[in-house]
Parts: C-alpha cells; structure tokens; sequence
C-alpha cells in the first residue's frame, strides 16, 4: 500500500488516489439490512417499501464518498519534536488543515498504539494533535508512516491512507544512573570525576529538563505547586572538564555512552564548561544548551563500528 | 485500525434522542399491532428512561434472558404466527425494546438505528398513505441524523442537521434511478395475505330512496380523472357506474347477465383519452365516462357497458380508458325488452293515469314526446330538489309524484324510470357520479361522492340507449356545478360549490387541492408504479427490445457512469484553484528570493510580508496588496475571479530595488 509522500516541507497533502476504503462491521450489517428490506420490498411488492430500501441504499453510497471525501485534501504538517532520551515516549505534534477550507470531522490518527481523533472545524483553522511513540534506540528516528483515518459520516465504511512524513527526531541516549556513575567515576578517571564537584553552589532555578538528576529537584517549588524546577549549582572554577571516550574502559560501548550522557548531564547542570572526545570526533569545551545538544546529539548518533 | 471514537462514551442525550424517535417509529403500529406486544414495547421503554437515573434497574443478563422468552411468548400467543407479516413486526418491535434495555456502547446504538429502518419498512406494509410516509421519512432522517451525530468528535447540532440533509438530499438521484429502474417480480417471492383498506363510503348496486342523497353528505374522493388531451363538457362529465333494471317499489337491483357486450358504434371524432385512478372501494366497479370503449387490463364489460374489476379494487388503482361521447349503444332481446319494462304489482291509479294520458296525446309524436313531456312535468310541477325528502311510506314513487314533490336524484330517477315504463317505453336506471371537480393545482379532475348520482336511459327505436336525466330538469344547476357536501349536510338544502366564495374558503380550497395534488403525485409515481409503467417508462429510452432485467441493468450502468464521470470531473477541477494561487504565490516568493530576500520555507504569507516590508518599506502598500490578494486567493471560500488577474498585475507593477 503506498503512502502520501513529504514534499519536502514536512508537509503532506492526501490526494485521492491512496485513499483506501472499504465497509466497517457496521457497514456489512447495514447491508445485510438493506438486502432484508429489498426482499420485503419485492416479495409485498410495496412501492413505499422500494422507495424506502433506495433512498437508505443511496444514503450508504453517498456516505462512501463522503467518507472519502473527508480525508481528501488534508494537509498534515509535521511540528517540530523535542529531542527525548531513549526510553521515554516521544511526542510528535501535528497540524491539520485542509487544501480546501471545507470542515472535516472525526479524522483520526494513528501510530502504532497510539491514536487520537478530532474535528477540523472551519475554513482556514487548524488543529494540532498528538501522537506518542515508545522510543527504544538512540540516534535518529525516522517517524514511521502514520495512519490517517475517518469513518464520519455514517460509520459505515472506513477510509484511511498513510502519510509518511519526512521527519525525524533525535534519541539522545539513556543517561546512566547517577550512583553508577559515581561508582565508575572513581574507578576509572578523574576527569569525568570532576563534574561531580560541580554541585557546590546554589545559583538558581530553572525548568527541570528529562534528564536533570533526580536529587537535583527543587521538592519544596513542586510542593508550592510552580511544577517541577531543578535546582542550578555552579562551580567558581572555569576549568573545562574533559568528557573523554578513552577514559572508559569497557567492551560495552552502549554502557559508555550512557555514562558519558550522564556526564554530560552533569557538568551541563553544574554549569560548568565541558568537552567532549569520542573516537574520530572531538567537541570543543563549551557550556549551554547548543553546546550540551550538540555533545547529546554526537553520543546519540555515535557509530561504534566505523572508529572502532 | 483502532476506531479512537468508539472509546468516547454515548452520551445521555443521544440513548434520549434514541428512544424518541423509535418509540415515533413504532407509533403508527398502534392501528396494526395488538396492546400486548406494544405494552411489552412501551414498558421496556419506561424502564430505559428510568434507567437513566437509576442504572441498577437494568436488568442483568439472565434476567434479559427470561424477558427475551417471554416476549417470544408474547408474540406467539398474540399473533398466532400465521401471518408472517404480523408475526414478523410484532417479533421486531419486542426485540427492538429489548434490544434498548441493553443498550450500553456505540454497537447497540447501531443496531437499534438499524433495527428502526426496518421498523419504518413494516408500517409500510401495513398503510401507504402520503401522510404516514412523509411521517416515517422525516423520522428515517432524524434517525440517519443519531449516526451522523456519533460519528462527530463535537456534536454541534445545527451543523449535524444541515448535513444529514444535504446528504439525504444527495442520495435522491442513486434512490429515485434504481426506483425507477430496478426490476420488480411478477409473483411473490412467498406467498402473501394482504388485508386490503376497507371502503367506508361507495355506490353499491342497489338503489333505495335516500341511498344517494347518505353520500352526497361525504366530500371523499371517489376518484380522479386525467384527461390526456380534449375534456368532456359539463354535461358530458357522466361517470357510469351500475344499470339496474328491477324494481320491486322499493328498491331497484341489477339483473345478472353472462352475455358479453355488443360491439359500440361510436364517432371517433369524439374520442377521449383519460386516465382513471380509482380509490380502494373493497368493490369490483369502475365508474368511466360514459360511453367508454374498451376495456384496459384485469377488467371486463358486461352486456349493459358496465366496466367491472375482475377482483375487487382493494388498493387505489390507475386505469387508462378511452371514451367517446358520442356513440349508439346496444341492441334490446326480447327477454331485456321483458325487464325494461317490468313494473312492481303496486302502481297506484294516478301514477298509472299520468303515463298513459302522456302515452295517448304523443301517439302520433312519438316515443320522443312522451319522455319530454315527462321532464316538462317535473319541470313545471313545484317540484324541489333537496337533500332532505322526508320519510315516504308505502308507495314512494307515487307519494313522491303527487304528494311531497321533494327529492334527490334518485326519487326523480326512479319515479321517471317507473313512468316510462309505464308508458311502454324500454327505461333503466343508471347510478354513478356526475360531474367532479377540477384541480388546477394538479391538472386532473377529483369527482367526490358528494357528486353520486342516478339517472335514466330510455330506449328509443333507431336510437339505441338515450340518456336521460329528470333531475336536469328540476335543478338544471346540478349538472353545472357539484355540490358542496360540508355546507349541504349542515343545512340540509343543496347547496351548490359555487365560485364566489370568501377569502377563508378560498384558501381552504386552494389548501385542498394542493393536498389533492400531493395524494394523486404520491400514487401516481410511488404507489402506482407499477411493472407495465416501469416498462413503458423504459421504452422510452429505446431499449425495448431487451429483457426487463437488461434493460434495468443497463439504465443503472449508465447512471452510475454519468455519476462517475461527474465526480472524476470535480476529481480534476478542485485542486486546480489552489494550485493556480499556489503557482501565483511561488512567482512573488521568486522575485523577492531573487532581490535577495530570505525567505525560508516555513515562513507562511504574514512571515514574509514582514520580512519584506522590514526590507522594503516603501513598498509596504504593494506587498500587502499582494499578500491580501493571495490568501484570498487561497483560502476564501468563493475567491473572486478577478483576484488572480489583479495579482498578476500587482506583481508586475511591483518596483523592488
């Protein structure tokens, strides 16, 4: 079955031609009804009976093209997604609208488990839904094609398509656990010790982030009710921490990244400035946001096999 | 595919809506059904309400089960299961307030929309009245509008109710072609005893003082007329119904005869076409104009031209019939001599005196002269026409001749009759309507049984079978006009439908005809469509020579191409709009990436003027123009024609540095 294709914006229109539709279990009783009143009809042969039994059999007919209908010339367009750490569910917004400024209703979506439906109200209005996807493996994630469906008006048949839009979205690695880290820290190397000292200086609060240290939030914000803040430390010192692929010594190269992710986490948290090495790729000491996505986004997409 | 919208709950208002209109549904069976099976249907129905408030009163699955048993029973012990339409529609309703009972998620909602189409079928089964119909079809829509609202995420309710209409307004064309089209059977699939409507109101074939003037009391339609082409003038408008020949002094009664009839020589210069729609009288005659020819399909003549149904007209049916009016009818045997001219033993002396003095002065005359000697008599004598004759005893024809004077058309009919005979001249009665009603609404003629009435014809030598009417002579009026039943059984004078009515009367008229219009349509085109109409409809597409089922085939085949091919021309003309203010859109988004806007991709309409204004201020009016012209180009609803053109211009004239 083919899908509606990107073109190229993140947009994907749904033209007629991959619309797929056949009768719902309701449709197939409302069949089987009809037929029984065709039968009555002829047998008593009883003109308001006829008259009856085809205007219910035009009635489906139409329904089957307006169920068509009703999917055709919606334009899907891909929101943004945030960047999520493996094993957490993505969240992939999507707008609607329509080529065509008419109403639609009950358009549903799906992706794998996960559907929701809603009405398109009016001319040029939008909507955006919601769609969650279970993430399993860092690196990038192509969003799988995503099933678009309807059964408005009647219920009778099901129209649906596949739109496969041309988006991905960022698996940052599963940070490992803070305890364990600070086990391996004093095993193996100074330098990824060093982010633990970070945490001295209270300097702030700000928004917790998936991925801030759980000790780390501010319990008494979430208890006045101000949502879930994370408390800032800051070190006085500038010194750079080495975030260093080779300090790890491991054959589990999916465990090194996690406790480098943790790292990184960390210094980021600590505000401190942090560079990372990996094999065949260096990221220069920095601090902020760009800087820890960039270093999150080089773990994430890391490949063992080519430096190895 | 998961169906997200089955996980949102019915709402309240929705199982309310529901029973609503299924119990709407159900209503018209009250005339069909027995109180048993509609209590079981009504208490069910009380108990779901209930329910409503206090969900423990719906009962468990066992003890559903044991209502299931005991419904069966219900329809079992009141029905009798021998009708299987009876059977079958008590048995729908039961389960239908079952089925409520249990009615719990989507599904059962369906199945009971379902459950109501079918309810919709049986009372047709049952009644096929225009009223009961358009009933029943505006209940269907409101039923088809239940599954339009469950399958809306938000329910507005105008915007559901415009479009179940639209939709069930597209779906007329699919319905009226297969109706149309759609091949009917001959015989019945299994067999079928259908209980016809019972007339309440008719000519029956005696006649008694007073029998007619009973009717002229109701306005019911007793038929309708079409004329296809010439119409018969007002006094020509004589519908023929029986011919009696007997009379015992009391009441006139037809003579059975097997004889078939003799060839009618008739003027075919006076031919009329027509077409007669009788109403369901549970009896075998026809009333056509008088003189008509041949005899359509399932009818036969008997000797006196009497057209009679070969089974009895239990549902209204059409007729088409040709008359001529002016024709010779009949030939008299001798045994048909014997009984026009048979007379009861009590004649009183005066009656007798009366014909033979009009006999013995038109010896010479003719047979000619007596009969217009006679209508001088009624004519000239203070006879009065009325409705209400009073009581007359023993020997009616002479207390009418000589005592009372007053009467309806039947004492003069049968007082003429009894005189010609009498005076040795071959008469009979004939009853049936005169006149009728025209309806400009509709086109077609609506003849009442306000307009019952019985005259004579006499037999005169090289003549044949002359009709003659002596209530023509007294109340010439009645032949012009029909009578107003309403106002004539208040007063009990006849009182005439006469033109100048008041403003009130004549609304009403014009209500009525509208009615009549609308009943005749729905027989016409629905009721009364019939196989022969079918296959006459469809020779007129020039495919007669195929088998009715090829030719219904190939009727929907090419429908439904037409269909087709209109839909894939909408199909190809939509998206060239958009495309076209797309295209226009890409040409301005050209010329200002080329002057060395940056423009990424996402930035809609509003993004970029703003980018292009910050750029090019003193351009700021054209860019707006531009951009105004654009979105509704693309998005209203009914862009205007000129807008692309004005926007080709604008971008023209557009000056960026």
């Amino acid at each position: 079955m083919r899908a509606e294709q990107d073109d190229g914006d993140g947009r994907v229109i749904i033209g007629g031609r991959r619309i797929y539709i056949l009768p719902t279990r309701y449709g197939l009783m409302y069949a089987t009804l009809l037929l029984l009143m065709l039968l009555g009809s002829l047998n008593y042969d009883n003109q308001p009976a006829y008259l009856l039994t085809f205007i219910l059999v035009g009635l489906g007919l139409n329904a089957m093209y307006q169920t068509w209908r009703n999917l055709r010339g919606i334009r899907l367009h891909m929101l943004h997604a945030e960047p999520v750490f493996c094993g957490h569910d993505m969240t992939l917004r999507l707008r609607l609208d329509s080529v065509d400024a008419r109403p639609r209703y009950a358009i549903q979506m799906q992706l794998a488990d996960s559907a929701c439906v809603d009405d398109l109200p009016d001319n040029s209005e939008s909507i955006v839904m919601t769609l969650q996807a279970a993430s399993r493996q860092r690196g990038w994630y192509s969003v799988p094609r995503i099933t678009l469906s309807t059964r408005y008006p009647l219920g009778l048949f099901t129209a649906w398509c596949y739109a496969a839009p041309k988006t991905r979205i960022l698996v940052y690695p599963a940070p490992a656990d803070q305890n364990m880290l600070v086990r391996h820290t004093l095993q193996d190397g100074e330098e990824l010790a060093t982010a633990e000292h970070g945490s001295d200086d209270f300097v702030g609060l700000r928004e917790y982030r998936p991925g801030d240290p759980p000790r780390h939030i501010d319990w008494k914000s979430y208890a006045r009710e101000r949502g879930l803040m994370s408390k800032q430390f800051s070190s006085p010192q500038g010194t750079p921490i080495l975030i260093d692929w080779h300090a790890l010594h491991s054959k589990d190269v999916e465990w090194k990244i996690s406790l480098l992710t943790r790292a990184v986490l960390d210094a980021d948290q600590a505000g401190r400035r942090y560079a990372l090495q990996l094999p065949g790729q260096f990221i220069e000491a920095a601090s902020g946001a760009a800087h820890r996505h960039a270093c999150l986004q080089a773990l994430a997409c890391f490949e063992p096999d080519t430096h190895a | 595919m998961k169906d997200a919208l089955a996980q949102q709950p019915v709402t309240r208002s929705m199982v309310v809506l529901l029973i609503v209109l299924l119990t709407l549904l159900v209503l018209p069976h009250v005339a069909n059904l027995s109180g048993w099976i509609l209590g079981f249907f009504l208490a069910s129905i009380v108990l779901r309400l209930a329910a409503l408030r206090l969900p423990r009163l719906l009962p468990g699955r066992w003890l559903l089960g044991l209502l299931m048993l005991l419904g069966i029973g219900n329809v079992v012990i009141n029905t009798g299961v021998v009708d299987g339409r009876l059977a079958g529609t008590a048995l729908l309703v039961v389960m239908l307030g079952l089925k409520l009972l249990e009615l719990k998620n989507r599904r059962d909602m369906y199945v009971c929309v379902f459950l109501g189409f079918f309810v919709v079928m049986t009372q047709f089964l049952y009644s096929t009245r225009l009223w009961l119909a358009i009933y029943l079809l505006i209940s269907t829509g409101l039923l088809s509008t239940l599954l339009v609202a469950l399958n809306r995420v938000h329910v507005d309710v105008r915007q559901t109710f415009a479009a179940t209409a639209l939709l069930l307004l597209a779906s007329l064309p699919v319905a009226i072609t297969l109706f149309l089209v759609f091949p009917r059977l001959d015989t019945p699939l299994w067999a079928v005893t259908l209980d016809a409507d019972k007339a309440v109101t008719g000519i029956s074939d005696t006649l008694r003082m007073g029998s007619i003037g009973q009717l002229s009391q109701s306005s019911a339609t007793a038929f309708r007329v079409r004329f296809s082409d010439k119409e018969p003038t007002a006094e020509q408008r004589y519908w023929r119904g029986m011919v009696l020949w007997s009379f015992d002094g009391k009441t006139w009664s037809a003579v059975p005869t097997a004889v078939p009839p003799r060839r009618l020589s008739v003027v075919p210069e006076s031919r009329i076409d027509y077409e007669l729609t009788m109403e369901a009288t549970g009896q075998p005659w026809l009333f056509p104009l008088e003189m008509t020819a041949e005899e359509p399909d399932g009818t036969r003549f008997n000797r006196d031209y009497q057209l009679i149904s070969r089974g009895e007209i239990n549902k209204r049916t059409s007729y088409t019939l040709t008359a001529y009016t002016r024709f010779k009818a009949g030939d008299l045997s001798q045994r048909q001599t014997e009984l026009a001219l048979q007379l009861p033993e009590e004649i009183s002396e005066r009656t007798r005196e009366l014909a033979l003095g009009w006999k013995q002065a038109a010896t010479i005359t003719g047979e000619q002269a007596i009969v217009e000697r006679a209508l001088q008599y009624f004519n000239q004598q203070p006879f009065v026409y009325t409705l209400t004759p009073g009581q007359l005893g023993e020997d009616p024809v002479d207390q009418f001749l000589f005592d009372s004077r007053r009467g309806f058309c039947e004492h003069y009919a049968s007082a003429f009759a009894v005189l010609m005979r009498l005076a040795g001249i071959p008469s009979r009665i004939v009853i049936g309507y005169q006149g009728g009603e025209f309806n400009p609404r509709a086109g077609h003629w609506i003849v009442r049984q306000s307009d019952a009435h019985a005259w004579n014809e006499v037999w005169l030598e090289g003549r044949g079978w002359v009709r003659v009417d002596p209530t023509a002579a007294v109340a010439p009026e009645r032949i012009e006009q029909s009578i107003d039943a309403g106002q004539s059984s208040a007063s009990g004078r006849v009182v005439y439908a006469l033109d100048d009515k008041g403003l009130f009367s004549k609304l009403w008229q014009e209500a009525s005809w509208l009615v009549d219009a609308a009943d005749l349509g729905w027989h016409r085109w629905v009721l009364g469509f019939s196989k022969a109409r079918q296959t006459s409809l469809l020779q007129r597409f020039g495919i007669a020579d195929l088998p009715a089922w090829a030719q219904s085939i190939l009727v929907i085949a090419v429908v439904f191409m037409l269909m087709l091919l209109a839909y894939l021309f909408g199909l190809i003309r939509k998206p060239q709009r958009s495309d076209e203010a797309l295209q226009l859109w890409n040409r301005l988004l050209q010329r200002l990436r080329a002057q060395g806007l940056n423009v990424p991709a996402w930035f809609g309409p509003q993004q970029t003027l703003q980018a292009a204004v910050r750029k090019w201020p003193r351009q700021r009016e054209a860019l707006e123009y531009l951009v105004r012209l654009y979105i509704q180009l693309r998005y209203a609803q009914r862009p205007q024609a000129q807008s692309a053109r004005r926007f080709r211009e604008g971008l023209r004239q557009l000056q960026l540095k």
